[in-house]
């Protein structure tokens, strides 16, 4: 049942990929395209290899990403709503981005590459340490998602007053930012990307029997061997890092770590973290290519792509979640 | 018995002093031998919980040492300690997803280290669950999970089973069922430690050996007492604390 899934998903991540890859804008024909891909000269191999490519590597490392970034959290606060948009984790790198490109903190003009990508891991991890510090408080699961709302709030009014300080076209290039997209991706950005991922990866594997003990409750974990402290730091860390790096090049992308989760534990009826790493790794990447496909081909931005999609998706979530309540 | 008086199996409670502000002064000495059966008694806020705890190794003593054979359970590495001793606590896991098998082969993984699935299944087999295998722990009652828990417990360790409250939220087949499940573990040599204030169903259940009377506030604090868990007895003790 799972093998049969996982093989429709890798087929449709390869139909997608290659429709990405070998169609756009650029009137090519297959031959052109194919010959191009194998050199390295003309416009043709450019256009692959600088525009099509890493962007579709970046919306597959970034739809993966974020999926396991939701996966670990909702995990980790046992809460079916949590993910890196809910709990405020993508406002605060918007926060840092938005300090770093309209408040001149960086070095030069616009967005320096640099200084987005330290200002997004900055906002990140600030908002996971505090999330670290004041879960003990936190009785409830639904105090867990307000704080991330009000987080949300806190962040998004300083960046309005960021951005009515900033100037025509640093602001223009934020708010363009913020609506999302793969298209500004580069090699930089996917291979940080790949080898942040991959180290998740090694540890979500070696950890993932920690993972499902801790959903059986932090006292029962520990006695079962678990060290409560190094996995917290672990997953607030690890959450960060991916959260931030997907915001710092393609922007605060909504749903895909909230929703790819749930869509995983249907579709392969399995519900412990352990068993729902890969799949879930697999279908972020096919979700987030799914979604620029439909950016490229109807030019809506691709948040609202997602918001259109996702909202509806969550919604209907929480209405069967009486069935479904597990994180 | 004698010949397992230095075994890795027996616990030791001495001189323990619990962190907690409440509980200052408050002394406890306890020694239990493989197939024991302790019963921790005492008030609401008297100190079980934590004691269990710091049993566990969960949490570190004011003063005081908790010995497991040779070892200081706080110079056990989290790993080793889970091979040794186990833990269940009053709630059973609401929010999990994965199934009794999961759970039961985690507990393998716990313990062990590696899986032996047709151990699992014999195990689940052995305490009842098995009927439940392929249901997920948040769809179960709480007394069918907690009787899954209790069964996670008695094969994830070797030696000790720490328990607190598992009764507490269970129906009167419930109850029965798990005081049954700490039975056999104490034939199977374990040592159960086990905090209630469910004192007729435990002494129906029989096989207590031990028991330990917390009473915070009092020079001393503690009562070791061997045998002898009469419900009258221990209501009458419990009454006659000056709070």
């Amino acid at each position: 049942m799972g093998q049969k899934i996982s093989m429709i998903l890798g087929g449709l991540w390869l139909f997608f990929f290659c429709t990405g890859l070998f169609s756009g804008p650029a009137a090519l024909t297959w031959a052109e395209q194919w010959t191009a891909l194998w050199s390295n000269q003309g416009v043709v191999s450019t256009i692959l290899w600088d525009l099509r490519l890493p962007r579709l590597c970046m919306a597959s490392l970034s739809g993966g990403a974020l999926a396991v970034a939701g996966l670990l959290m909702q995990t980790y606060f046992k809460n079916p709503l949590a993910g890196p948009s809910v709990l405020g984790v993508t406002s605060g790198s918007t926060l840092g981005v938005a300090l770093v490109s309209l408040g001149g903190v960086a070095v030069g003009t616009g967005f320096g590459l640099a200084g987005t990508v330290l200002g997004a891991l900055a906002g990140a991890w600030s908002v996971m340490v505090l999330l670290g510090a004041v879960i003990g408080w936190f009785q409830s699961r639904s105090a867990l998602l307000i704080f991330g709302l009000m987080v949300g709030y806190l962040t998004g009014a300083l960046v309005t007053v960021l951005q009515a300080g900033a100037e025509a076209g640093a602001l223009q290039a934020f708010v363009v930012w913020g609506m999302g997209s793969f298209a500004y991706a580069d090699w930089t950005g996917v291979s940080i990307l790949a080898v942040v991922l991959a180290a998740t990866g090694v540890w979500s594997t070696r950890h993932r029997h920690d993972l499902d003990m801790w959903m059986l409750g932090a006292l029962t974990a520990r006695s079962m061997g678990v060290n409560e402290r190094s996995l917290t730091w672990a997953i607030l860390t690890i959450t960060g890092a991916l959260a931030a790096l997907v915001t710092a090049w393609c922007g605060p992308v909504a749903f895909l770590g909230l929703a790819t989760p749930h869509l995983v534990r249907i579709l392969y009826r399995q519900h412990g973290a352990g068993k729902l790493l890969l799949p879930v790794l697999l279908t972020g990447s096919v979700l987030a290519l799914m979604a620029d496909w439909a950016v490229r081909f109807t030019a809506v931005p691709l948040n609202a792509v997602l918001s259109m999609v996702g909202a509806p998706v969550v919604l209907w979530l929480l209405l069967r979640r009486s069935e479904s309540s597990a994180p | 018995m004698n010949e397992r008086q230095d075994s890795l199996g027996n616990l030791a409670i001495k001189a323990l002093e619990l962190m907690h502000r409440d509980l200052e002064g408050m002394k406890i000495d306890a020694h239990l031998n493989p197939g024991d059966f302790m019963v921790v008694v005492g008030r609401n806020g008297a100190g079980k919980s934590t004691l269990l705890h710091t049993i566990m190794g969960l949490l570190s003593p004011l003063r005081g040492q908790v010995m497991l054979g040779p070892d200081d359970v706080f110079s056990l590495s989290p790993r080793e300690r889970a091979t040794r001793m186990s833990f269940v606590t009053s709630t059973p896991p609401r929010h999990a997803g994965i199934t009794v098998r999961e759970t039961i082969e985690l507990a393998l993984k716990a313990g062990r280290g590696e899986l032996d699935t047709s151990e699992a299944e014999a195990h689940m087999e052995a305490t009842g669950i098995s009927v439940w295998a392929d249901r997920r722990l948040d769809r179960l009652s709480d007394g069918m999970a907690q009787r899954v828990m209790v069964a996670r417990a008695a094969i994830q360790s070797k030696h000790i089973v720490v328990l607190d409250e598992p009764t507490a939220f269970l129906d009167v087949v419930g109850k029965e069922d798990v005081l049954e499940q700490l039975r056999q573990c104490k034939e199977n040599g374990q040592i159960i430690v086990l905090a209630t204030h469910d004192l007729e169903s435990v002494a129906a259940c029989g096989g207590v050996t031990h028991w330990l009377q917390l009473r915070p506030g009092i020079s001393g604090g503690s009562t070791f007492h061997q045998g002898g868990f009469e419900p009258e007895t221990v209501r009458a003790v419990l009454r006659s604390e000056k709070r």
